[in-house]
């Protein structure tokens, strides 16, 4: 039998080479190196002697690779903690990205820190001649990410903040609703908050746009054997996903209803 | 094509390869899909009487020869397994497997009386006894002992009617010997071998050892061979089925370790080096090969090596 692949998942040490606060409790980490990764795809990052968290990846180009984290647990308080030139392990990159597209009309939605990949497929979109707008939602100002990186890359920028202190007042899927009632959108690529993502996901159906989600599962190893990640359908995300059409996402009884723990409990959205 | 179903202790599977405890076994959906894919059978992940959080990450990593894992056993406890499983056992399509776990003997005891008063059981217990006791002055493994192998196989068999597998550890002289007492002791069929080791492996820039616990369980091709002669030992030693688990990464292997004196096949780390398409891949390798033979029945080379002068 041949082998499909013969994987090495032992984690590489990185320095962290720079890092900047991007929002409140947001910092983007700068390693030099590459993971190959695709857009959407995620990495393992490992504090040694303290733990491994799956993230996002923000940026996997030019010799370096970005990782945008929220400082949500203990994992991140501690990595917050590092230094410039202190080191880290990475394995990955790992998973099932976005799709890029060649000269249409793209609209990405990203809600909170879920915000952190989009930039990068936004650019393969933009490099294959693809037309970007990007929304991004944040409960407040202070919170928002990437909006200067999205500027800076010449894609059309719409913000909107739940209590109104920057942008349009309310969620994204308001502003996403009036750019579909007003012009002819190809493909919708989202990340963030789950039951941001099942909205987008239903409105994109209803109005027979392509749309892909990036669905977060608690990932133990990354590379399909924990069994951690399954969805309801049977289907690991940390392999099948975390991208995965609108049209799968919506099959999945779980989705935007419930995740599950560390020990495999349910935990509602 | 040959047909690959056969018996173990009373049950029929669909083909011999059943996915062994630990890997993927977390949701009855999981269950299913591999199932789908063509798994013969299913083991749950260690079941554990009360909640049990498990080790902190990095809990596993493979290299092309060998893997390493110290996930620590995480589970929710019986309480919520037995809704689990109540969910998933009316509609599965192949047999379940639960494997239950304890720190104390009377652990064991307890999640037995608590499947056993399932309305849908699953088809077998199987017990892993090689985790450390915590009652042992030592710590040491239940399954590193012929007496208290014997006295854990013998509990559980008191606590449930359905068929009892004892999962062994290879880090024993005398595999053979435990695994006689455990059939002494009411065991109907024997699972070898769990993990080889421990091991350990350091990251040398990061001077860290890689998985948090320090040292894992090293399984992975690398422990095949191993994983064989246990197999071989054991069935010289006992008349009850193998459940024979450790490296199997191929069809051709699987039929080998059958031959050495398995059963049923344990598969774990192959999904890590072929993905889900494994199941598929090895019963066609397998069917082939019987075909090739001439062999109609499968069952009839369990143990084949041991007819050969």
């Amino acid at each position: 039998m041949t082998l499909i692949h013969a994987l090495n998942t032992e984690p590489k040490a990185f320095a962290i080479h720079d890092m900047w606060e991007e929002a409140e409790n947001i910092r983007t980490f700068v390693f030099k190196g590459t993971l190959g990764s695709k857009p959407g795809q995620f990495c393992m990052l490992w504090i040694p002697g303290y733990d491994e968290k799956p993230f996002s990846i923000a940026r996997d180009y030019d010799g370096e690779i970005w990782l945008t984290i929220c400082k949500v647990g203990p994992a991140t308080e501690k990595l917050f903690e590092f230094k410039k030139g202190n080191m880290i392990g990475l394995r990955g990159s790992f998973g099932h990205g976005f799709s890029t597209v060649k000269n249409k009309n793209i609209v990405l939605v990203g809600g909170g820190y879920g915000t952190a990949p989009l930039h990068f497929v936004g650019k393969k979109h933009q490099e294959a001649g693809s037309k970007v707008t990007m929304i991004i939602g944040a409960r407040s100002a202070n919170l928002l990410m990437h909006e200067k990186w999205c500027e800076e890359a010449g894609f059309r920028v719409l913000v909107a903040t739940n209590d109104g202190t920057k942008g349009t007042e309310g969620f994204t899927t308001h502003v996403l609703q009036d750019l579909l009632a007003k012009e002819k959108i190809d493909l919708i690529q989202t990340c963030g908050p789950e039951v941001m993502m099942k909205a987008i996901a239903q409105m994109a159906t209803d109005e027979k746009v392509a749309c892909e989600v990036s669905i977060e599962r608690y990932m133990k190893c990354g590379f399909g054997i924990c069994g951690q990640c399954v969805t309801e359908s049977g289907e690991k995300m940390c392999q099948t996903g975390p991208v995965v059409s609108a049209d799968k996402a919506l099959g999945y009884t779980d989705f935007g209803v419930f995740h599950r723990g560390s020990e495999g409990q349910r935990k509602n959205w | 094509m040959t047909n690959l179903s056969l018996k173990c202790s009373g049950i029929t599977f669909p083909n011999p390869l059943v996915l062994a405890s630990g890997i993927l076994g977390v949701t009855g959906a999981s269950f299913a899909h591999s199932v789908k894919k063509g798994a013969g059978g299913i083991t749950t992940k260690s079941l554990w009487k009360n909640p049990h959080p498990g080790h902190k990450n990095p809990t596993m990593f493979g290299t092309p020869e060998y893997f390493m894992n110290a996930v620590g056993l995480s589970d929710a406890g019986i309480t919520k397994a037995v809704e689990e499983l109540g969910q998933y056992l009316p509609t599965r399509k192949a047999p379940l497997i639960a494997n239950i776990v304890g720190g104390k003997k009377e652990e064991f005891r307890d999640i037995a009386i608590a499947i056993e008063a399932m309305t849908e059981k699953p088809d077998m217990l199987e017990v892993n006894i090689s985790c450390p006791n915590v009652e042992d002055e030592f710590g040491k493994p239940f399954a590193c002992e012929t007496a208290t192998a014997a006295e854990v196989t013998s509990i559980v068999r008191k606590a449930t009617t359905l068929p009892i597998a004892i999962k062994l550890s290879p880090n024993v002289t005398n595999i053979g010997k435990i695994a006689r007492a455990c059939q002494d002791a009411g065991a109907d069929a024997i699972t070898a071998i769990n993990t080889v080791g421990p091991g350990m492996r350091w990251n040398i820039d990061l001077k860290t050892p890689i998985l948090a616990n320090r040292v894992g369980g090293v399984s992975g091709p690398a422990i095949f061979p191993i994983a064989v002669k246990a197999v071989y030992d054991i069935y010289q030693s006992v008349d009850i089925p193998i459940i024979a688990t450790g490296g199997v990464n191929s069809g051709r292997e699987a039929l080998e370790i059958m031959m050495a004196g398995g059963t049923l096949v344990g598969v774990g780390t192959a999904i890590y080096y072929h993905g889900d398409d494994f199941w598929e891949k090895a019963t066609k390798e397998m069917a082939d090969w019987l075909t090739k033979e001439g062999i109609t029945d499968i069952s009839e080379i369990v143990g084949l090596f041991h007819q050969l002068k």
